[in-house]
């Protein structure tokens, strides 16, 4: 059934050639910002959205998830090169991109990274495609009590992507849901926290906000930082390894692939985390987990397959449930939202026309990458080398053009302007921005369900947890805060063992 | 650099912000279909948050503050505030002189100031990115930037 239909979808985007333009742009500027160090596949998909706004919506879709499916790819590019990457998600590249570069074999680390988002991103695309109808399916028995609990369900994430301290990371999440209310709530019609200044009656916007938190405070960092780190220059050498090699890692891409994908699809974990998981499980199982660091090649396929994978994972439950599993998918869910479609289960019953191209749309993407990728790598590569000096105000100027350009306003500008300057203070004082960005979707959601659930029970709190999956959805949401406060005690217990073991060996 | 003091006061901070939300939300009540109405989220969230802002406060007081935080670095500090500035000052004049001519002078000025001095460089740049900006957005996604008052 769900083949047929994607068959179509095929038809459908072949039909129409802009369409494939529109994901060869996508991918290719997704590839030109990932490694770009700076600058994430997050801002890169909140600077392109307002380019979006006059496209037809699938199309529109399309290019973002080229930026997406490219942003994450080519964060590996940087990490391999300069050992900065270029997104978070590559991280788990450097371990042994880097070394391979330092040995003069770029190339060929950069070409089996590539190769490695190709199989990892079309399997989680796969995995994606057929998976998401499933869990569309069951969402449509949610109604607005079990829907609360998935909200409170994906707050509780807030716990994974917290960073050093979790207090930090709830507060930032309780600022958010406190910035939610703000506008007129569309239960009463009761204006809220408004100021009588008429343009916040529609709340705090959804792009200036975005775009102050991930493009403004990086823009702001990045300049900061000019005056500490040097840029470094980077070089590439023989691109394409030989077939031999490359079919003797298939196996693990194909593993890592999806690993990625089902990890990416719980919420909060995102790609970093998969690129991490699929490592140290490549490391496990490799016949030569000695060389893990020193320049593996598996080393290198495993986290790129698995951070693409990660990308068809984390799609599912932004599609099917409108809960974003990282801030990236958040961003495609605030684009969703924008060209007029709600996520969510009824997305899949009353929109297939939309679904089916964007999954058909995510397994084209991952072709372009490869051929992007294979032959475009040297360009990238240069552009590492552009002049911050340059690329800086240019991105600046995106920014201000970006947030403008929603709503025709100079208030938003000066709203993006204004988050941006806060976001850039909470990074320094270590609040993670991320769970307000999560909060700022999941609040209204959380919000009208509960008051909607109350009206209907009559007031009665009991309806959250005597509806069995509304239930568990809770009981998840404990078990998820408390095992991820227990990781995190023992991460740090780690820590500081390793800090005094250090101070031993001095002493 | 260790983050308590910053910490407290930010807690301090969000103590009294989480007090005037609670305070403030009164005003919405009364015209809810049910019991919980409009005024009721934000003083749980309120709430919730006053406990959190204690959390880091108590944390701050007993020198539990886990993070360290980062140092700022002055001279980048400042390099940041000005570009702000000059941000500032390019949103206004837009309305004055027009988006293109401001976007110019804009991006000459920053990469000028971030330390950028080759004139044919600045001078490309500040044109073509200024034109292709002006090309997307207003010819192709019809979207009406300001166009001054001269």
């Amino acid at each position: 059934m769900s083949f047929f239909y994607l068959l179509e979808a095929f038809q459908t985007i072949f039909s129409d050639l802009s369409s494939l333009l529109f994901i060869l742009m996508g991918v290719t500027a997704g590839i030109m910002v990932g490694c770009l160090p700076g600058l994430t596949a997050t801002m890169g998909c909140a600077l392109l959205i307002p380019f979006t706004f006059s496209l037809p919506p699938v199309q529109g879709l399309l290019m973002l998830m080229g930026i997406f499916t490219g942003g994450i790819y080519g964060g590996s590019i940087s990490a391999i090169l300069i050992r900065t990457p270029g997104t978070p998600a590559a991280a788990a590249t450097l371990l042994d991109g880097h070394p391979l570069s330092m040995r003069g074999e770029a190339g060929k680390a950069i070409g089996i990274g590539t190769i490695a988002s190709f199989v990892g991103g079309t399997i989680g695309a796969l995995i994606m495609a057929f998976m998401a109808p499933q869990i569309a399916k069951f969402g449509l028995l949610f109604g607005p009590p079990e829907f609360f609990a998935l909200a409170i369900f994906g707050l509780s994430m807030i716990i994974s992507i917290s960073g050093e301290s979790l207090l930090k990371g709830a507060i930032a999440a309780l600022i958010g849901l406190l910035i939610t209310t703000i506008g007129f709530d569309p239960l009463s019609g009761v204006p809220r926290f408004t100021f009588n200044n008429e343009n916040l009656l529609g709340g705090i916007t959804f792009i200036p906000a975005l775009i102050g938190m991930f493009g403004f405070a990086q823009v702001f960092r990045n300049i900061e930082r000019m005056e500490l780190v040097p840029q470094v220059k980077s070089k590439v050498g023989r691109l394409l390894p030989p077939f031999k090699e490359v079919r003797s890692l298939l196996p693990t891409m194909a593993k890592s692939g999806s690993m990625g994908a089902v990890t990416g699809s719980v919420p909060g974990l995102g790609c970093d985390i998969a690129a991490f998981i699929a490592y140290g499980e490549a490391k496990r199982t490799s016949k030569t987990p000695e060389k893990f660091g020193q320049g593996s090649l598996e080393g290198i396929a495993a986290p790129e397959a698995a951070n693409n994978g990660a990308t068809g994972g984390a799609m599912i439950p932004m599609l099917t449930l409108g809960v974003p599993g990282d801030a990236v998918t958040a961003v495609l869910l605030g684009a969703l939202t924008i060209h007029g479609f709600q996520p969510g289960p009824l997305l899949f019953r009353d929109h297939l026309d939309v679904v089916y191209p964007i999954f058909a749309g995510m397994i084209l993407c991952q072709l372009v990458l490869l051929i992007v990728g294979l032959s475009g790598a040297r360009l990238f590569a240069k552009l590492i080398n552009i002049d911050t000096r340059i690329l800086t105000p240019v991105i600046f100027l995106l920014c201000i053009v970006g947030s403008y350009s929603m709503r025709f306003s100079f208030f938003d500008v000066g709203l993006a302007l204004t988050i941006g300057v806060i976001a850039y203070f909470m990074g320094k004082a270590k609040f993670p921005v991320s769970p307000v960005l999560l909060a700022l979707i999941l609040g209204p959601m959380a919000e009208q369900n509960m008051r909607r659930s109350l009206m209907y029970s009559q007031d009665d709190l009991s309806i959250f947890v005597t509806r069995p999956i509304s239930a568990a959805f809770l009981i998840l949401a404990v078990i998820m805060v408390y095992s991820g406060y227990r990781r995190f005690k023992k991460i740090k217990e780690i820590e500081a063992r390793m800090q005094t073991e250090s101070q031993h060996q001095e002493g | 650099m260790k983050s308590n003091r910053i910490d407290l006061l930010t807690g301090i901070g969000l103590c009294l912000i989480s007090l005037a939300v609670f305070i403030y939300a009164f005003e919405f009540s009364g015209r809810g279909v049910n019991s919980y109405g409009p005024n009721f989220f934000p003083q749980a969230i309120a709430c919730l948050l006053f406990l959190a802002s204690a959390g880091l406060i108590y944390q701050a007081l007993k020198g539990h503050t886990t993070a360290s935080i980062e140092s700022i670095n002055k001279a980048g500090f400042i390099k940041a505030s000005v570009t702000l500035a000059l941000a500032i000052i390019y949103v206004f004049a837009m309305n004055f002189v027009g988006f293109f001519i401001a976007t110019i002078a804009f991006l000459y000025a920053v990469m000028f100031y971030l330390g950028q001095r080759k004139q044919i460089v600045l001078t490309i740049t500040a044109l073509s990115v200024a034109s292709v900006i002006y090309g997307i957005f207003s010819v192709f996604l019809k979207i009406p930037l300001p166009e001054g008052i001269l």
